[in-house]
């Protein structure tokens, strides 16, 4: 199967299990779909030679967040469903759909997926390209400029995911973690 | 529908005690191979925390619980936090810039790339303790039945009579 072939396959999959995902009522059905909606994401970020994201989204969305979601309808309790699928509203449908139209519209103005002249090839990432490898000794360029050139973004980063924890233990009115 | 009660299941828990190690393992490299391959502190912390989900979700809350304790999680986050700090405020005091990993090469030898990925193993420590603790804090924090051992319970709203 050709690239163009397979990125089309995956982003029916994608589409198909994102509605299917809005669509159900069942929630445990839903989280399901959910997770497999980040698995054809995942997918698709490495047909698009992003394997550091693709790796993200696999753990983080098929791995993180399905149990942290199944967690908590086991806290909420399903209910007894006794359709498949929810009812479409075709007000918000419209509204929906008209958005979708227009955010559309924007997209032949985006440069070329890796032409060379656009504006976020043109500032700093020739010269990343061309020193990372000299000036942080790292192969993957992405962890370079990650924890390197980035690094004070990264440390932002962690620090909010300190600070999440610290909040939620503030929420709920504990102070104990486990 | 009726919340039904927590059975052990054979199969999750043969599959779990197979997988865990390699689980973590594959983690473990995810962080500290970050500069050669994909991947870094974010995806390994991540993934070392799913291994301590998937031991949760297989042995119990309680049982996980026990093992854990509450200092283990504290110490990732807290510590790896300090961790990175430390990597940048440190480079000050020897001249170089915030975050600047070049001075340790210069007083130490020891290439960059191995500075940076103490600072990869700070974050995965970071976002490993996170998960867990967001994971721990969801499954007992709000459930009056099965309160934390610090926790009295929920806070009754002031002027409520009781």
């Amino acid at each position: 199967m050709s690239v163009a072939g397979l990125e089309f396959a995956l982003i029916i999959l994608i589409l198909v299990s994102a509605v299917i995902t809005a669509m159900l009522r069942d929630t445990l059905a839903s989280i399901i779909v959910f997770g497999a909606y980040s698995l054809g994401m995942a997918m698709l970020w490495v047909v698009f030679r992003a394997p550091d994201v693709g790796l993200t989204e696999a753990v983080v969305g098929a791995g993180v967040m399905t149990p942290l979601l199944l967690l908590a309808i086991t806290k909420l309790g399903r209910e007894d469903v006794e359709r498949v699928f929810a009812k479409i509203r075709w007000g918000p449908l419209l509204g929906v759909s008209v958005l979708v139209v227009l955010l559309l519209l924007t997209v032949p103005a985006l440069p070329e997926v890796g032409d060379p002249d656009s504006p976020t090839n043109t500032h700093v990432a020739p010269y990343y390209i061309e020193n990372a490898y000299e000036e942080t000794g790292f192969v993957n360029i992405v962890t370079a400029i990650l924890v390197g050139y980035r690094g004070l973004d990264t440390f932002g980063e962690v620090t909010v995911v300190f600070a999440a924890l610290v909040s939620v233990l503030a929420v709920l009115r504990r102070e104990e973690l486990i | 529908m009726k919340r039904r009660p927590y059975r052990e299941s054979v199969i999750v828990y043969t599959t779990v005690r197979l997988l865990a190690p390699f689980v973590l393992a594959f983690g473990l490299f995810i962080t500290l191979h970050g500069a050669t391959s994909p991947g870094g502190g974010f995806q390994g912390g991540a993934i070392m925390a799913a291994v301590f989900f998937m031991l949760a979700f297989a042995f119990g809350f309680h049982t996980t619980r026990g093992w854990m304790g509450e200092a283990p999680v504290k110490w990732l986050v807290g510590g790896g936090l300090a961790l990175f700090g430390l990597m940048a405020l440190a480079s000050l005091a020897l001249e170089g810039s915030f975050l600047d990993y070049h001075p340790y090469e210069a007083l130490t030898g020891i290439g960059v790339k191995y500075w940076g990925e103490i600072v990869e193993v700070a974050i995965g420590l970071v976002v490993s303790g996170g998960l867990v603790g967001l994971f721990f804090l969801v499954w007992g924090g709000m459930d009056p039945e099965e309160p934390g051992p610090g926790s009295e319970g929920p806070v009754p709203e002031e002027g409520e009579a009781s």
